[in-house]
């Protein structure tokens, strides 16, 4: 199995410090969380490696299931995707937090002299970084698969907005998942349900932007996907202290 | 627990009052409706119940953050009675409508957006209780909720408008051809009377069963404490 | 213009509030049924703390 995670102090880049810089000392605290999953993942690639199999997988099993022909598919890929997204994702921040809990890093973190948001911000990035790597990975295959182009600016804009919504709520409620004795099963339980006018949107939005539909049809729903995030990163923020309280 | 303080019993006795009432006004005072007929009268509590559930959410949330703010844990209470109150009159609110629905448009579910609302805001609530459930530590267990509860209740308005949205664009091709129409009647002053009586006896009846629930809740807190203190010795 | 009958959906009425009056009052009995086992609780744990004492 993976080794023992080396404490985060050892993963710090060699320039940073955190005390005695104000402003400086938080970007650096947010970026020593970031570099810290970071680079447990490149040393074991346990977690995305499991991500982009299972999408992989999800894709070939939507492929049998539903049949997808040329005329149909056109309509049901952003489907397709935001299943796979919401469903890896899922994958993706409840190892995130499972980690951070058994090897007692949290604990760890939080005795740092640090605002305690920076430790949220930088799980958000590292958690925002793996689904964008599993998008990186899904699009260009199923590109191949399916011989269509699925590179369009408009639908990896999407594909960002709609990943930090579904990112910043996860984070916390992964945090609080982990903590309750059914925790695997848990998070989609919480998750899916508050998370929902992201998917509809991004599935919405995404479609808009793959059949090239009149932009004035696509922006109401780029636009709630960016009041959501506005709205969900600012409360997220506001009570993930109160979520890893002790 | 004592018995229940003078206030709660008349509180008691003055929502079972105001519910006979009530139903003798929506199945008698309140005339048939023309095209509908009698089924139309579910709409009165249906809507009463989807109020309620609606307002035990945002109680929830509120007296979560109160939570939040002051670590007293009988704002939890509250938030956990509202919620219980909340998951059984939301469902309440869901299923009426699918049998009001069922005889008018010959379908048990539409895909309108206050009854998809309505029922992720019960999925929400649903997973409250199970979030709870899953915690040991009841100051966690506290936290948790409060936090969960203003997560979920922000959620459901921008559900709402999403859905509302999906609608617009893309108008349902099953069922009721109009989008927002959820069995459209004009209702006369008598059907009016109705509707607000109806309304004002199931906030009533929410005030009392919350009321009876927060002091179950404290009755269990009570024989925790003590289990803990005799179990323990 | 002939006005229509209303429709006849006395049946789904009748199913309509007996859900609604139905749920209602399993919700009542289980809070009394919840606050009847908590208070025989109450009893005896009392009665446990008491021959403890002792």
């Amino acid at each position: 199995m993976s080794e023992a995670q080396p404490p985060a102090q050892a993963l710090r880049p060699p320039a940073a410090r955190i005390a005695g810089e104000p402003r400086g000392g938080y970007l650096r605290a947010v970026a020593a969380v970031v570099w810290k999953d970071l680079v447990a993942e490149l040393r074991s690639r346990e977690l995305l490696g499991a991500m982009l199999v299972f999408a992989l997988l999800v894709i070939l099993i939507f492929n049998f299931a539903l049949e997808l022909d040329v005329r149909t598919r056109a309509t049901i890929t952003s489907g397709v995707l935001w299943v796979t997204f919401a469903f890896a994702g899922t994958l993706g921040l409840n190892r995130s937090m499972a980690i951070e809990k058994d090897r007692g890093c949290l604990d760890g973190l939080l005795l740092a002299p640090v605002d305690r948001s920076a430790i949220y911000f930088g799980k958000v990035i590292g958690n925002l970084a793996f689904m964008l790597i599993v998008a990186a990975i899904v699009l260009p295959t199923y590109s191949a698969l399916y011989n269509t182009n699925l590179f369009r600016p408009g639908l990896l804009l999407v594909i960002l907005l709609g990943s930090i919504g579904y990112v910043v709520v996860g984070t916390l409620l992964a945090a609080m998942a982990v903590q309750a004795r059914t925790r695997d099963v848990l998070l989609p339980i919480l998750l899916f349900p508050v998370v929902l006018p992201v998917l509809v949107a991004a599935v919405k939005a995404s479609n808009g932007f793959l059949q090239d539909l009149p932009l004035a049809e696509i922006l109401p729903w780029v636009n709630l996907l960016i009041v959501y995030d506005v709205i969900f990163a600012a409360v997220s923020l506001m009570v993930f202290d109160f979520v890893v309280e002790e | 627990m004592e018995a229940s303080p003078k206030a709660l019993r008349g509180l008691t006795w003055l929502t079972a009052a105001l519910f006979a009432v009530a139903l003798y006004m929506v199945l008698f005072y309140a005339p048939r409706e023309m095209v509908m007929g009698d089924v139309q009268r579910v709409f009165y509590f249906h809507v009463a119940a989807g109020w309620v559930g609606a307002l035990a959410f945002l109680v929830t949330a509120v007296t979560g953050g109160i939570y939040l703010a002051r670590k007293d844990r009988r704002w939890d209470n509250v938030a956990t009675a509202s919620v219980e109150i909340g998951v059984v009159f939301t469902l309440i609110n869901i299923v009426s409508g699918s049998i009001w629905a069922r005889p008018i448009w010959n379908t048990w579910w539409t895909w309108d957006p206050r009854l998809v609302t309505a029922t992720i805001m019960e999925l929400i609530y649903v997973a409250y209780l199970m979030l709870r459930q899953g915690i040991e530590d009841p100051d966690r267990r506290a936290r948790f909720g409060s936090v969960y509860g203003i997560l979920g209740f922000l959620s459901v308005p921008l559900t709402f408008l999403s859905i509302r949205i999906f609608r617009t664009i893309h108008p349902v091709v099953v069922g009721s051809g109009d989008p927002t129409a959820e069995g459209a009647f004009d209702m006369t002053p008598r059907m009016l009377q109705a509707f607000m009586f109806s309304l004002l006896t199931f906030s009533f009846l929410y005030a009392t069963l919350l009321w009876h629930r927060v002091r179950l809740g404290r009755l269990s807190e009570k024989v925790e404490q003590l289990k803990m203190k005799v179990l323990s010795a | 213009m002939l006005q229509q009958a209303p429709a006849d959906t006395f049946t789904y009425m009748v199913l309509g509030f007996a859900v609604i009056l139905g749920a209602i009052a399993l919700f009542l009995v289980s809070l009394a049924v919840r606050a009847r086992n908590l208070k025989r609780d109450l009893v005896l744990l009392a009665e446990l703390e008491k021959s403890e004492k002792a």
